[in-house]
């Protein structure tokens, strides 16, 4: 199962999300909460304040992260004041899509938003076709993996008023309940019915959404013997906030959050083992945080569909 | 807050004694801190108790003083876990220590007291469920617009149906402790109905003549006033059970949030069943403990996010 962090604040060496707390995501290719190993490969983008262009450092490999030495040695160096980053997880299948194209995050050319997407899409097979009558056919033509992620991403911007502009919270939540809506539709008409995780991870360098969806929750197939499909928890997704995240006396936390709130972090697991501090995103729902001067304001929106 | 100790029957009281550990607290010192692993329970005699929960960016918050009677730390009688609170001596304190290991080799111990010592801590945490959700929803009040869900149709009601449920169940928390013939006789005593979307199926202030158990699809709850969702309950989950445990209406709205399959149990057969006559009873109390610690935790959970959101 895919892992994926993101962060809003103070700029941030790398290695303070990435390795140093003791659940940071690229300990998570054995991840806490899932049995599952995590070893298809890592992606990130990350922004920073002092770089001449808004465009962010983008990172992919196919590398393990936890025996990656680039990255190892890139996060050593490296600060940010925002990052979204992966770690990608399939199923020990041939024919699952392991590769640098189907490496999260996404970021289509000429688009503001980059996501990342934790979950599947069941039965994504039967409407990839039908699902590229609802992406506007310039992102369609950018789409060059295979997972059901990218096409979810083409689709979510397609419901944007323009993706190549900054998008209002409002429009955001807008475009989540427009993408789900045609998801469902489509699934709806081809005859898929069971549970689909699209726990969704949207940013650029001030705005940060952690969106908590499932279609279908619940629905699992009929007949089945397995435990996990039949008692699935809702997948989960996490945030903490409050003024910088450091280590003190109790290992890595966001600390003075009776001050002004400066950071986010949002992770579909905690990063540390300790998980007092940290809240799930509400399900079927949005957590939106937009950087204002030095502050990150903080908002939860239903998403219906 | 309920009297614990003085709810039981005399010849459990006094068993119970046997293993009780006399323990004093100055003012300030802390009987536990969240995050800590659970290792037993307190029995406040003396002096009273502040329970506090640490938010996200580490500012602390009061949940509840608790005083003479009452028992602090109750969850680690039955699961080992980590603290969700922080409990620290208001005063002077002076209080009665229970071991989780030792409770637990009393109920492993097959007395007959051993049910009923189960059922009252069960009880206890469900009454702790209940009043976390009652703080839930005093905070969702107070929310802003924005998160409301739909409002609840008129749903098709339930409809009887031929699904067999039974290799499923074993699947579930609730049923972790019952064998395959336990859960035959759950069955039989149960009724299985397929239920449309947005069908509600329990009303807050009521208080229901039946409890549900999903055992395909999910139901939502929802917040009477301000129609903020507080939980969607899945496969495994239960919709009543624990408010039939400690006989109190419902505080929230339940419907179909997907299409269900579930497992309806009726009031009088659910209470049947939590007479001490049978294996079953013994078993199915068991999973609902469980029931009622997870749900304890998920309430916390919710609750320091709803605090945190409103700060």
């Amino acid at each position: 199962m895919c892992r994926v962090t993101a962060y809003i604040g103070p700029e941030i060496r790398l290695n303070k999300l990435l390795s140093e707390p003791d659940n940071g995501l690229i300990r998570q290719f054995m991840p806490q909460q899932h049995a599952m190993l995590n070893l298809a490969g890592f992606g990130m983008l990350a922004w920073n304040d002092d770089a001449e262009t808004d465009e962010p450092l983008a990172y992919r490999s196919t590398t393990v992260p936890i025996y990656d030495a680039n990255l190892d040695s890139l996060s050593r160096k490296v600060s940010a004041t925002t990052v979204l980053a992966h770690v990608r997880g399939i199923p020990y299948l041939p024919g699952s899509g392991y590769g640098p194209q189907n490496l999260h995050p996404f970021q289509f050319a000429g688009a503001r938003l980059a996501l990342a997407h934790n979950g599947d899409v069941s039965d994504f097979g039967k409407i990839r076709v039908p699902l590229l009558a609802h992406i506007d056919p310039r992102l369609a033509a950018q789409i060059r993996g295979t997972t059901d992620s990218e096409y979810v991403y083409a689709l979510f911007l397609s419901q944007l008023p323009d993706w190549t502009q900054d998008a209002e919270a409002e429009e955001i939540v807008r475009a989540l309940s427009a993408t789900l809506k045609v998801l469902r539709q489509v699934r709806s008409e081809v005859g898929a019915e069971t549970r689909s995780s699209l726990n969704l991870v949207i940013c650029d360098r001030d705005v940060l959404v952690g969106a908590r969806l499932t279609l279908d929750y619940g629905v699992y197939p009929l007949p089945s013997d397995s435990a996990e499909d039949i008692y699935s928890p809702y997948l989960g997704l996490w945030f903490t906030s409050g003024h910088v995240f450091e280590c003190g006396e109790r290992g890595w936390r966001m600390v003075n959050g009776d001050q002004e709130h400066r950071a986010i972090l949002l992770s579909s697991e905690p990063l540390t083992r300790d998980t007092t501090g940290w809240v799930e995103v509400p399900e079927y729902s949005a957590v939106i945080a937009t950087r204002s001067g030095s502050r990150v304001e903080t908002t939860v929106h239903e998403v219906e569909f | 807050m309920t009297s614990f100790y003085d709810a039981l029957r005399p010849e459990d009281r006094a068993e119970l004694d046997d293993y009780l550990d006399p323990i004093a607290f100055e003012p300030g010192e802390a009987l536990f801190h969240q995050g800590d692993v659970t290792e037993g329970a307190f029995l406040v005699e003396e002096g009273t108790i502040e329970l506090t929960m640490t938010l996200p960016g580490a500012e602390t918050v009061p949940i509840a003083r608790v005083g003479p009677g009452s028992f602090v730390g109750e969850v680690a009688l039955l699961q080992d876990a980590h603290r969700t609170l922080t409990a620290v001596a208001v005063g002077k304190v002076r209080a009665k220590y229970l071991d989780a290991v030792d409770f637990r080799s009393l109920l492993n111990g097959n007395r007959p007291s051993a049910f009923m010592l189960l059922k009252e801590v069960a009880s206890l945490v469900a009454r702790r469920v209940y009043e976390t959700e009652r703080a839930i929803l005093d905070l969702l009040d107070q929310r802003p617009a924005g998160r409301a869900v739909r409002p609840c149709d008129a749903g098709a009601p339930p409809r009887r149906s031929d699904f067999d449920p039974l290799p499923y169940l074993g699947a579930f928390p609730l049923f972790s402790s019952c064998a395959r013939r336990d859960r035959e006789e759950f069955v039989k005593l149960a009724r299985v109905f397929e239920a449309p979307d947005t069908s509600t199926l329990l009303r807050a202030g009521e208080t229901g003549t039946s409890c549900w158990i999903v055992v395909r699809g999910a139901l939502e709850a929802i917040c009477p006033a301000s129609r903020i969702r507080l939980a969607v309950l899945g496969p495994g989950a239960q919709a009543g059970l624990l408010e039939g445990l400690i006989g109190v209406p419902q505080q929230t709205t339940v419907r179909v949030r997907e299409r269900a399959t579930l497992l309806e149990l009726r009031r009088d057969d659910f209470e049947t069943l939590l007479s001490p006559t049978s294996r079953l009873s013994y078993r199915m109390l068991q999973g609902i403990s469980a029931a009622a610690i997870h749900e304890m935790e998920r309430k916390n959970l919710v609750l320091a996010r709803e605090r945190r959101l409103l700060s």
